[in-house]
């Protein structure tokens, strides 16, 4: 039986391209914003584009940051996605609003000193212990981005990439795991992963 | 202050139309996924796409080039244009538009309005297309009631959000319509998005100086007397 994977529905990102990937990586996903619905599924995506505090704010009007925070302290699989990684931290330099402070650390803007938004291909570097959802990525292997601000590489960090300086390309922490860049516009890099995270999911 | 770039579709192509009028068109560029990905690079945070062949109804659509768009970038996608039934939206929806606009005439429906945001909630932004104080229907053709009546009726059917279209200004660069959006603001406490008139950043400013949440933009940036890196920090 395919995985049930839940993508976060709250008004923020293109989230039929986000699901779609899934679809065809082997997953049964489904865009909801239903608490019930998402409880049914077997791993979350919270896919988000946009200003973090308007992103922040949505998440909590819709009443999903208390869902996706229980989701994350029961210790079921979740995968972020840009803003949707950004929001998992404490904060952003981009707004004042809390982000969902599972993550520790906040996000900060790329520096003056290089185009920003970062748009487009660029590489990651697989950072520390490979963590299970790269497997079968080649280290160096281009993603594609649309940010303008990033976390700091640290213990949690994954994956970096380079624009201005080194960043937070991917993270990790327990079940948690979530991508600066866009995995469902990413080619065959993209989908690989959400392959091996929805092939963990199922497992 | 969120500007949302606009791309209007005629026969696959980006063009504009001065005032909505089908015979005054400027073609920007043929390939309006290229629009869309430019846009994104550029710090887009949402976009504005309208089938101008459906709202026309002149047979045909572009539907396969809002696909497209809706799947070549990352940011959501909102898809107006001809849009009259509940099948309708769902179509746009799962072709990957984050919101659905309902256009001026489909919105005088207060039956459809409240069934359509039943369904789609948050997904539906309600088109009030506005010339002389009336809304107008019919491609902007024929004069309907008076904005003073409509948004009362719109607001107890549950609209979550306008795009309030100040006819007079669109594509003539002419500086928005601020007493409009000011009298809407009074009608309504809901989220307003303005589209007409915007040349300069300034006149981003003074939008949002006004409490509109957001502003379609289209002739000045393809004619570049707005750049996005002017009001978009992030």
């Amino acid at each position: 039986m395919s995985a049930r994977i839940a993508v976060l529905d709250y008004g923020m990102g293109n989230l039929h391209s986000v699901a779609r990937a899934l679809d065809r990586v082997g997953a049964d996903a489904y865009v909801t914003a239903d608490p019930a619905a998402i409880d049914h599924a077997d791993g979350l995506v919270i896919p988000g584009v946009g200003q973090f505090g308007a992103c922040m704010r949505a998440l909590r009007a819709a009443g999903l940051a208390d869902v996706a925070r229980a989701w994350i302290g029961a210790g079921r699989p979740i995968f972020g996605v840009c803003v949707g990684m950004q929001v998992l931290f404490a904060g952003s330099e981009e707004d004042p609003e809390p982000g969902l402070g599972v993550l520790d650390g906040s996000v900060r803007r790329l520096p003056g000193s290089v185009k920003v938004p970062h748009t487009g291909w660029n590489t990651v570097a697989w950072a520390g212990r490979r963590h299970p959802y790269a497997a079968g990525i080649p280290d160096g292997t281009f993603f594609y981005f649309v940010h303008s601000y990033a976390a700091a590489p640290d213990e949690r960090t994954v994956g970096v990439s380079e624009h201005g300086r080194v960043f937070a390309a991917a993270v990790a922490d327990g079940a948690v795991f979530a991508t600066q860049f866009h995995p469902e516009k990413s080619g065959e890099a993209g989908l690989q992963l959400y392959a091996n995270f929805v092939g963990a999911v199922a497992a | 202050m969120i500007v949302i770039p606009a791309i209007d579709l005629r026969g696959g192509r980006a063009v504009r139309l001065l005032r909505g009028d089908p015979h005054e068109e400027t073609s920007y560029d043929d390939d309006p996924v290229a629009v869309a990905v430019r846009f994104q690079e550029e710090g887009a945070r949402r976009l504005h796409v309208i089938d101008l062949d459906a709202a026309l109804d002149a047979g045909g659509d572009n539907r396969e080039v809002i696909r497209q768009i809706c799947y070549s970038v990352v940011l959501p996608v909102q898809v107006g244009g001809g849009i009259r039934t509940l099948e309708d939206i769902a179509a746009l929806l799962e072709l990957g538009a984050g919101r659905v606009i309902l256009g001026t005439t489909a919105a005088l429906d207060p039956t459809f309005v409240a069934r359509a945001i039943e369904e789609f909630a948050e997904r539906i932004l309600v088109a009030v297309d506005v010339r002389g104080g009336h809304a107008m229907v019919k491609g902007w053709t024929e004069e309907g009631p008076r904005v003073e009546e409509v948004f009362p009726a719109l607001n107890e059917a549950g609209t979550p959000r306008y795009l309030v279209t100040a006819i007079a200004r669109d594509g003539t660069l002419d500086g928005p319509d601020l007493r409009l959006y000011r009298k809407v603001l009074s009608l309504t406490d809901r989220p307003v998005i303005s589209a007409g008139g915007v040349r300069t950043a300034d006149d981003i400013w003074a939008l949002r100086d006004l409490g509109v949440e957001a502003a379609v933009t289209g002739k000045a940036l393809y004619e570049k007397t707005l750049k996005l890196s002017q009001v978009i920090r992030g």
